[in-house]
């Protein structure tokens, strides 16, 4: 047993904290430090950036564009690019979609969209829920019809995050109405310029508006936009929704902010002494700090494991609902160290963060703690990862 | 990076295993309870497994194990919650023996090594321990109190933390000896400890003016250990329960088919792995030294000691009456686990300590 990667592997890491020093303006660093969602631009400077590196499709084999990394350095370069912070690399086109057309797609769909999800020039989007289709994800009522050589898709996606920024979507369509619940579902590229999508955006409780409705409204597309066999929907969303394991722990964002927390916490006077000094606050830090130690072993052990036998293990859902849980947690004492400032909502015609009184961040500590009630919810809620240890695991 | 065994160290796990469930299965450990804590048989099998062969070093007749060895160990006694004095009497001891003479060290690893001699260590005393020991050693006699000595009067020896000159040192005690007394009481989990009053006892010292260093590193030893041994524990009591809610019948059917059982299965799990988790971390961080070591392994300790809790508390609520009855088995891994919460520093002690030293290790 030996906890310590090796010295290529660290050589790696400085690689990669090189290029994130080279790379990642002051300006983001500072926005995402602060815990607010990326803009548009920003998202877009640091795809380009990484994508003239080779290293916007950090999970992708080198023959389709990838840098062909191992599941220790993906971990790594994740974990660098968290804690920086960075913005997010827009995983639905690299970590969702991008493997899907690898692994089902033809060899020409591989040409068309492969590229153009490294390089952002598709930025996607995914269209899985729908209003009577949340964790019951197979009651899909989207429906898709052939129609000549192509298909007519007809129905209402929602949660989709992103897609008001988004010109593709990747869509769970029901093929066969006749089948069973997951049987007769198909898995669809599809172009949201076409006629007949069109995207409402949803306000949620941190003011943000990244989630939005897209309607599919009788749009007619190509067959080429079909993937893999009709009717086999399910089993690649299964794997797409398998293929990001140690990832979603997202345990350098969590010990990242956690140190930006740690710091704001010193400055903060509270009761006449700083914030960090108060035992109560100080507990909290150091029980989150223990669990998130802790998170990271169990990731590594999965990792591990997956390197030495080379199969998924099911502990992952144990990474998704421990993950969920450091993040929510870390959000909770921001928003404790915010204190009273927090009570401020920054005006909504888009005066900007510092239309407010108090700290710079003050406003940000607020809504990320809104925001992040998000991701106990979605990828499989907590209550569906329990439910899957119970029966996978447990064999309940 | 690599969290797996390798061959020896499975070949390790798995012969203990099974030793331990041919040889120590629930009445059978009742039995040794009420003979008096140690089986004969049970111990010369453990050292013909080379269990306490392990933390010795090889120029003394050991087999050099590491904290990874010592962790499988651990574990394994956990799992079939073994009273015997493993922990105590060899993996505690071993690194206070470091620096001692090498003729007298490896006279003594020699015998602890075949199971023909148990040392405990004297150590902890009735009051809230001060700065150095009340126990004195002058002219070669030692006397003072010493209290909640696990294992006390099954010990051919002590080793006894005492103050001499200004410092303090450790010195081998004979049980035998005429200035030495033991009362002697059982424990919640099965176990016996013993409150011993030296006399004027001959002693020989052991350390060479480290024992501070020796006595810290005893204490990160068997932290480590501990939380192996609670892993062990904490794993067999959350099988014990799931084998339980799949064969209890309730309105008609298995309870383990309610949601609301089975999410509280599914939490024990995950403290389970993170618990897993800390222990290896501790296992591997108790070789480093000073802060970051003692660091790591609070952090280690705070993570057993709640899930301990979780896993200790919940199994018992899902066995319903049964999990609060003597009669069955997890009654008594919850109160092993109990009592680990409270020894080797209870979670504010580490809390404490934790915030203290500046928090986890990066």
């Amino acid at each position: 047993m030996d906890l310590n990667f090796t010295p290529e592997e660290e050589t790696f890491r400085q690689e990669i904290r090189q290029f994130i020093a080279d790379n990642l303006p002051e300006e983001t660093r500072r926005h995402m430090s602060q815990l607010r969602p990326p803009t548009r631009d920003m998202v877009h400077q640091w795809v380009q950036a990484l994508a003239s590196r080779g290293w916007s499709c950090p999970r992708w084999p080198v023959e389709y564009g990838g840098p062909g990394w191992d599941a220790v350095r993906q971990y790594i370069f994740f974990e660098e690019i968290q804690a920086a912070p960075s913005p997010d690399i827009v995983s639905f086109g690299t970590n969702m979609v991008g493997p899907v057309i690898f692994t089902f797609g033809t060899e020409a769909q591989k040409a068309h969209y492969l590229p153009k999800i490294a390089t952002l020039e598709h930025w996607w989007c995914q269209g899985f829920s729908e209003p009577g289709a949340g964790s019951d994800l197979a009651a899909v009522r989207t429906k898709a019809v052939r129609d000549g050589d192509g298909w007519v898709i007809d129905g209402q996606k929602t949660w989709t995050t992103y897609a008001h920024r988004a010109n593709m979507i990747f869509v769970l369509a029901r093929t066969d109405p006749h089948a069973k619940k997951q049987e007769g579902i198909s898995f669809f590229l599809v172009d949201m310029s076409l006629p007949g999508v069109s995207v409402r955006p949803i306000q949620t409780i941190d003011g943000d508006r990244e989630i939005n409705e897209v309607f599919l409204d009788n749009v007619r597309v190509p067959a080429s936009c079909l993937v893999g066999e009709e009717n086999k929907g399910w089993d690649y969303a299964k794997f797409l929704l398998g293929n990001e394991r140690t990832g979603i722990a997202r345990v350098g964002m969590t010990r990242g902010r956690l140190q930006m927390i740690e710091q704001l916490a010193a400055e903060r006077i509270v009761d006449g002494r700083p914030l960090i000094e108060h035992a109560r606050f100080r507990d909290r830090l150091t029980e989150l700090q223990v669990e998130l130690k802790a998170l990271e072993m169990t990731v590594m052990r999965v990792l591990s494991a997956e390197q030495a036998k080379g199969k998924p293990n099911p502990a992952t859902s144990v990474l998704k609902l421990v993950g969920a849980d450091m993040q929510q947690r870390m959000t909770e004492l921001y928003l404790q160290v915010a204190g009273e400032d927090a009570v401020a909502w920054p005006d909504q015609d888009g005066t900007g963060p510092n239309g407010i009184m108090g700290p710079d961040w003050a406003d940000a500590a607020p809504a990320a703690y809104f925001n992040m009630r998000k991701v106990s919810i979605y990828g499989g809620s907590t209550e569906v990862q329990k439910n899957i240890i119970a029966k996978a695991i447990l064999g309940l | 990076m690599n969290f797996e065994l390798s061959d020896e160290q499975r070949m390790l796990k798995d012969s203990l295993s099974r030793f331990l469930s041919d040889r120590y299965d629930f009445k059978a450990r009742e039995r040794v309870i009420r003979e008096g804590g140690l089986d004969g048989a049970v111990w010369r099998g453990l050292g013909e497994l080379g269990v306490f062969a392990l933390p010795f070093p090889e120029e003394d007749g050991g087999l050099g194990g590491g904290p990874v060895e010592m962790m499988i160990v651990a574990e394994e006694m956990g799992r079939a919650l073994v009273v015997e004095p493993w922990l105590a009497a060899i993996a505690e001891i071993a690194p206070l023996l470091v620096s001692a003479d090498p003729a007298i060290r490896a006279d003594l690893a020699a015998r602890m090594a075949d199971g023909s001699l148990r040392i405990a260590f004297a150590h902890r005393e009735p009051q809230a321990e001060a700065e150095r020991p009340a126990t004195t050693f002058a002219d070669g006699k030692l006397s003072g109190t010493k209290a909640r000595v696990i294992h006390g009067a099954m010990a051919d020896a002590f080793i006894v933390s005492a103050s001499v000159d200004g410092g303090t040192g450790l010195f081998l005690v004979e049980t035998a000896d005429p200035g030495v007394t033991i009362r002697s009481q059982p424990t919640q989990d099965g176990r016996r400890m013993a409150e011993i009053h030296f006399d004027g006892a001959a002693a020989r010292r052991l350390d060479q003016g480290d024992a501070e260093t020796l006595i810290a590193n005893a204490a990160a030893a068997a932290l480590a250990a501990t939380c192996a041994e609670a892993v062990g524990a904490m794993d067999a009591a959350l099988w014990l329960t799931t084998d339980y809610l799949k064969t209890r019948e309730q309105f008609g059917r298995p309870i383990g088919t309610f949601q609301g059982l089975q999410h509280q299965a599914a939490d024990m799990f995950v403290a389970l792995e993170q618990a897993r988790s800390m222990a290896m971390y501790a296992a591997v961080m108790s070789e480093r030294t000073g802060a970051e070591r003692d660091a790591a392994l609070s952090a280690a300790k705070v993570q057993i000691n709640r899930s301990a809790k979780r896993i200790g508390q919940t199994a018992v609520q899902l066995h319903g009456g049964v999990g609060v009855t003597m009669e069955y088995a997890i009654g008594h891994y919850f109160k092993r686990l109990t009592m680990i919460e409270l020894t080797h520093g209870d979670l504010d002690h580490h809390m404490d300590r934790l915030a203290r030293l500046g928090g986890v290790p990066a």
